[in-house]
């Protein structure tokens, strides 16, 4: 019923779309795959209205369509769940929810009651747990997530796309989230799923279509192919199981760095973890159980209420984060735009951000040796970058986030700190930052990485320390690694090697 | 191809202002014909120069993001009074005048940035507190009317053309803006205003003191504001109290016309310096024509809110 046709679209030189087709049956489940900067946001925000096409057809039921904005999107009874999240933080979940389609009563009123019980019956149908008075800004993001699901779906649309709104569920959530997604698709709605995580789509989707660098290389039935055929149409190459590094002859006698009794507020209740020269520690757990805050309040980035942190057998204590990259700690956030892109600067400067932050206002710098020196990370790395010159904006999400680790190779800290530094990154980009990282350990740097994503954790963290309602519920390490210990630590199921 | 160059240079905002500066002389040439001379030239040379210097630390503010100094023209007319108060003609006091002014403008400037940073007031509001306060101190400290000048070696240092059409005052705003553009760009302060104007979080998590940085950009802007205050005074030999209070909006008009982008993050150096003589050229063009000063300053108000729309629009990034 839905067909778009060698759509094309760039920004300035880049370009997003070329050659991208997709095809959608009533009632079919489809799966839009690729690598990060393959276009499949793009291509979803072409459909919802909010990014025009340069070239191609888009037909609903063989009819040409124009889609100039939101509006006729919607005329076509298109809804869009995005990616980053179209909540306005100041209203309350019910106003978001029914914004731009209120219920009317006599006399064009808006009919409050009428209102309020159908968000109501629908955030409960689908285990949205929140009050319709609540506001966005203070939910949990995968609360978010599930309402802006919820306000697409409360548009009652013939065609729903979802833009990786299941990268901050937990996977109970994930769950009750495909058995309704079944009822829709059953009583006639088409559904475009887009998402990182491979290992659903086998559960909810028949078919994938798989594009890269804009444009669709595949379409293919996921009942008779599998994860391996998947990731090669995303990258072109075949999938190498990655070898688990050993962690044995590392000495307790080592710390760098011992933290006891941490605690922020609400969200970080006593945590204590001791963590040794060259290690690579993971923190695990359901968004939001603190392992975030913990992360930076060791950082400086955001103040403590108590809690003793040793560096190197030296008390610290910082009050912002320029003392702690003195000291030899570096941060790299998995939110690239707000918190590590200087998205005006050049590819170059970016890089060089931390180093520029050594030293007196007024000493001197050249750009001659900033670009020599970044010119090296870039080439010691492989980062694959056409000009040091260019604007940090000419990359994708992956290149992007490379970048920023060269940020801090360049300065070569004692300890990384990591925020869920993968978070909508591509497979491909996602194995270059492990193998940057295991480089890193091995050359002595200690890394702490927060991250949402199980797989990843397991694949390069020596131990795994994992949080639960503000404390590390559990610490695994060597042989307790496994996929099924993990998942139920972060339930709070096990209380099992509980950490002192 | 043909559309793709024109294109680039309608983006290239320096050399449009440039181009835009000439056509505008050439039309008020064609409206009349005296205004082509040596002299008439010196002036509009004379008048950009003026401009210059509270343009360039209006330049700074703006870049280190979110940022603006309406007190610039304020403080240019107070270290003006300052000036010729301290000199009375003598030309001995013009080294201590200097400082002064350079101390003053830097001091009151830091109360904007710690007012903005640490306080958290936004600058708009903070600034224009500021220019109140500058306003009402000039009175305090000239007792409403200055009476001193400035000493004639300053002055004729300034107006003196040399080959008859370029003033000593073009070639001190030359050298001030050299340096500042060498600082801005061999320093690691110049860097770090454009990282903290671009993205303060991400420049905060890179472990750069913003708040310092920035707090330090007002510090600069209220400097070099103060210079031209100084070189204001000197220009004109005499003083009376906000003479330069106008240069507020002139220097952020020039600063944006000349393609420093108003968010932060991205200054253009060469396009201050083009943007401070189209407004010139521009203002000249209208007293030649013979429109009265209250009509002046509504057009000169209309064509900035056209070149503002003009040229700050941003293209389309990916997200």
């Amino acid at each position: 019923m839905l067909e778009l046709i060698n759509i094309k679209k760039s920004f300035g030189a880049v370009i997003a779309l070329n050659q991208a087709s997709l095809t959608l049956e009533k009632g079919e489940i489809v799966a839009l795959l690729g690598a990060n900067g393959s276009g499949k946001s793009t291509l979803v925000k072409i459909l919802g209205g909010t990014v025009k096409k340069d070239a191609g057809t888009i037909t609903v039921d063989q009819k040409p369509v124009e889609i100039r904005s939101s509006a006729e999107s919607r005329a076509r009874k298109i809804a869009v769940a995005y990616q980053e999240l179209s909540l306005i933080p100041r209203m309350t979940v019910y106003e978001n929810v029914m914004l731009g389609h209120f219920h009317k009563g006599r006399f064009g009123q808006v009919d409050e009651r009428k209102n309020r019980s159908f968000v109501c019956s629908l955030l409960e149908k689908y285990g949205v747990a929140c009050n319709l008075d609540d506001f966005p800004k203070d939910l949990p993001s995968s609360t978010l997530s599930l309402i802006e699901i919820v306000k697409a779906i409360s548009w009652d649309p013939d065609i729903l796309l979802l833009d990786e709104v299941t990268a901050a569920l937990h996977h109970n959530e994930v769950e009750n989230l495909f058995s309704n997604l079944r009822v829709l698709s059953e009583n006639g709605i088409s559904i475009v799923m887009v998402t990182h995580r491979l290992s659903e789509i086998f559960n909810i989707a028949s078919r994938a279509v798989i594009l890269r660098n804009g444009e669709s290389v595949a379409d293919v039935d996921l009942k008779k192919t599998d994860i391996n055929k998947i990731v090669y149409h995303m990258t072109g190459k075949m999938p190498e199981i990655a070898e688990n590094p050993s962690d044995e002859k590392r000495s307790m006698e080592d710390a760098v760095l011992v933290v006891e009794n941490l605690s922020i507020g609400e969200s970080v209740k006593n945590v204590s973890l001791r963590v040794n020269r060259g290690e690579i520690i993971g923190l695990g757990g359901l968004e939001g159980q603190g392992q975030s805050q913990f992360l930076r309040s060791i950082y400086g980035a955001i103040p403590r209420d108590s809690g003793l942190i040793t560096l190197a057998g030296k008390k610290v204590d910082y009050k912002s984060s320029a003392n702690a990259v003195k000291d030899g700690i570096g941060f790299i956030s998995g939110n690239r735009n707000r918190e590590s892109i200087f998205s005006l600067r050049t590819i170059g400067e970016n890089i060089f951000s931390a180093k520029m932050s050594m030293g007196r206002n007024f000493s001197g710098i050249s750009n001659r040796m900033i670009i020599r020196q970044t010119n090296q990370i870039v080439k010691d790395y492989e980062i694959k970058i056409g000009n040091i010159n260019d604007p940090i904006t000419s990359l994708s999400g992956g290149n992007q986030q490379k970048v920023v680790f060269g940020r801090w190779i360049l300065v070569s800290p004692e300890i990384l700190l990591l925020d869920d530094p993968t978070k909508g990154v591509d497979v491909s980009s996602r194995r270059e930052l492990h193998n940057f990282l295991r480089k890193a350990a091995d050359q002595g740097m200690t890394v702490l990485i927060v991250s949402s994503d199980n797989d990843e954790l397991l694949e390069i963290a020596n131990r795994i320390y994992v949080f639960y309602e503000g404390g590390i519920h559990c610490m695994l390490c060597g042989t307790d690694c496994t996929e099924e210990k993990l998942v139920s630590a972060m339930m709070g199921m096990t209380a099992k090697d509980s950490v002192k | 191809m043909i559309s793709r160059k024109v294109k680039s240079f309608f983006n290239n905002t320096a050399l449009m202002a440039l181009m835009l500066s000439i056509l505008l002389y050439i039309t008020m040439v064609i409206f009349r014909p005296t205004a082509l001379s040596l002299n008439s030239i010196a002036t509009i040379f004379s008048t950009a120069s003026m401009l210059i210097f509270v343009c360039a630390g209006q330049m700074i503010v703006i870049t280190s993001g979110d940022g603006i100094d309406l007190s610039a023209g304020a403080m240019m007319s107070t270290t003006a009074c300052i000036t010729v108060e301290l000199m009375k003609g003598n030309n001995e006091k013009l080294i201590p005048a200097i400082l002064v002014c350079m101390a003053f403008g830097f001091i009151f400037g830091i109360l904007n940035g710690l007012g903005v940073t640490y306080i958290g007031i936004p600058a708009l509001i903070m600034t224009l507190c500021m220019s109140t306060v500058l306003t009402k101190l000039q009175i305090v400290i000239s007792n409403g009317a200055p009476r001193g000048t400035v000493s004639k070696e300053l002055s004729s240092s300034l107006t003196t053309r040399f080959f008859g059409v370029i003033p000593g005052i073009f070639i001190w705003a030359f050298l001030f803006f050299l340096v500042v553009v060498l600082f801005l760009k061999y320093t690691k302060f110049g860097h770090r205003l454009n990282l903290i104007g671009t993205n303060f979080e991400a420049a905060n998590l890179s472990g750069i003191r913003a708040k310092h940085v920035r707090t330090l950009a007002y510090g600069l802007g209220g400097m070099m504001a103060g210079i031209g205050g100084l070189v204001g005074a000197g220009y004109f030999r005499q003083m009376q109290v906000s003479t330069f209070n106008s240069y507020t909006m002139q220097s952020i008009s020039a600063v944006v016309i000349g393609g420093t982008m108003l968010s932060g993050g991205k200054a253009n150096y060469l396009g201050t310096v083009f943007g401070a003589l189209l407004l010139t050229v521009l203002s000249q063009f209208l007293s030649s024509i013979n429109t009265s000063v209250a009509m002046r300053n509504v057009i000169m108000g209309v064509m900035l809110i056209i070149l503002l729309i003009a040229y700050n629009r941003k293209p389309a990034v990916r997200q």
